[in-house]
């Protein structure tokens, strides 16, 4: 049911992001100088010279600025449980806890990236989701997770996927009533594989695990959008 | 699963090659395919001030950006007599240039043309538009035709 819902709200929020490509939204989107998005206002032609706005060339806007993409979807983490952590938090050490428990947190995550060079990428991840309580004592408990990372990968095509490799660091904090849980730091490697549904979207899945608390994980699902057709890699 | 599809569709099919379809343009008037790029060339009513007016509409077959130079493209009137003449795209602020289109992605434009008379027909090459190393001249009067320009 959790993962129903995080897909049907990566989905609606999806649709903002119909970014760039041609000129399909050029009717929402204007001006003469491209550093003027001021909107336009109808115009009795359509025809170069005698409409003001849009200005010419809308179509091909997208390319004269720098390839973004933007990924929707649910993440799912597994944090190894570190016995009790009140007032102690998880800590960066490994797993000192014998009892093999876990939480598992369902995260909707949203990252927006661009590319530094050709292959290479930098992103910004947000996620916010619910984690459970694994303690044996408090089996029903939640408590809510936010984190947000920084994400610097690799990329390249291949056929109709797009493989990404990355490196991700940045900070969780969670709110619990019935558990202290403060910020903690995180720093992750991750794959990623991502199919062309469309010149402009892609569905893809990830898999990572952290590189400094042993036996958390991650696996995601995700809807991308880009405003280079195919992410440029067909160029 | 429905909100999901819903969302696919939006963002967007690519163009199609070959296709001459578009939810987004409408590829009116003869149809050329010049490299990667399939071309509707139209004429529409001249304006009130004289100008014959030809749309553009083009959609990019190939997955990768190609270019699209309105502003270097040959353009002759004709006149009643058969007798040829240049025409010049009326572009006051010089805005025309050469740009690329994303790869199956679509596109258009409207270009009023000016000249001393009337022309009968308008003849564009097409191949212009793309930089393409071989004419494609359309001829467009009362009704499109294909013909060679002499």
């Amino acid at each position: 049911m959790k993962m129903r819902s995080a897909l049907v709200v990566a989905g609606a929020m999806a649709v903002a992001p119909m970014i760039g490509h041609a000129d399909d939204f050029e009717e929402s989107v204007c001006c003469v100088s491209t550093d003027d998005h001021s909107p336009c206002l109808a115009e009795k032609t359509d025809v170069v010279g005698y409409r003001e706005c849009p200005g010419y060339g809308t179509w091909g806007n997208n390319l004269r600025d720098t390839y973004v993409f933007l990924d929707v979807g649910v993440t799912m983490r597994h944090y190894a449980w570190r016995g009790d952590v009140k007032g102690a938090a998880r800590s960066s050490s490994p797993v000192s806890s014998t009892e093999g428990a876990a939480d598992e947190a369902f995260l909707f995550d949203e990252r927006v990236g661009f590319l530094l060079t050709r292959g290479l990428y930098t992103a910004i991840d947000f996620e916010l989701g619910d984690v459970s309580d694994a303690r044996p004592t408090n089996p029903s408990a939640h408590a809510i997770v936010v984190d947000g990372l920084v994400s610097l990968g690799l990329r390249g095509g291949l056929g109709p996927f797009v493989l990404r490799g990355e490196l991700a660091g940045g900070v969780m904090a969670a709110s619990s009533t019935t558990r202290d849980l403060p910020t903690e730091a995180m720093f992750e490697a991750r794959g990623r594989a991502d199919l062309w549904l469309s010149p402009w979207v892609t569905i893809g899945a990830a898999a990572g695990a952290s590189l400094i608390r042993q036996g958390d994980w991650l696996a995601g699902l995700y809807l991308g959008f880009h405003t280079w057709s195919f992410g440029g890699d067909r160029w | 699963m429905r909100v999901l599809a819903a969302t696919v569709v939006l963002a967007g099919c690519g163009y199609q090659s070959g296709s001459f379809e578009s939810p987004v343009r409408q590829f009116s008037g003869s149809l050329v395919t010049v490299d990667c790029l399939d071309i509707a060339i139209d004429r529409r009513s001249d304006l009130p001030d004289g100008h014959a007016v030809v749309s553009y509409t083009f959609g990019n077959r190939c997955d990768h950006p190609v270019l699209v130079d309105l502003s270097q493209v040959a353009v002759l009137g004709r006149d009643s007599e058969g007798k040829s003449f240049e025409l010049a795209a009326y572009d006051p602020r010089h805005e025309i240039e050469a740009l690329r289109i994303d790869g199956r992605a679509v596109g258009g434009e409207a270009i009023a043309y000016e000249s001393e008379q009337s022309p009968q027909q308008i003849c564009i090459d097409a191949g212009g538009i793309t930089h393409a190393p071989t004419v494609a001249w359309l001829c467009i009067g009362s009704r499109p035709l294909l013909t060679e320009v002499p």
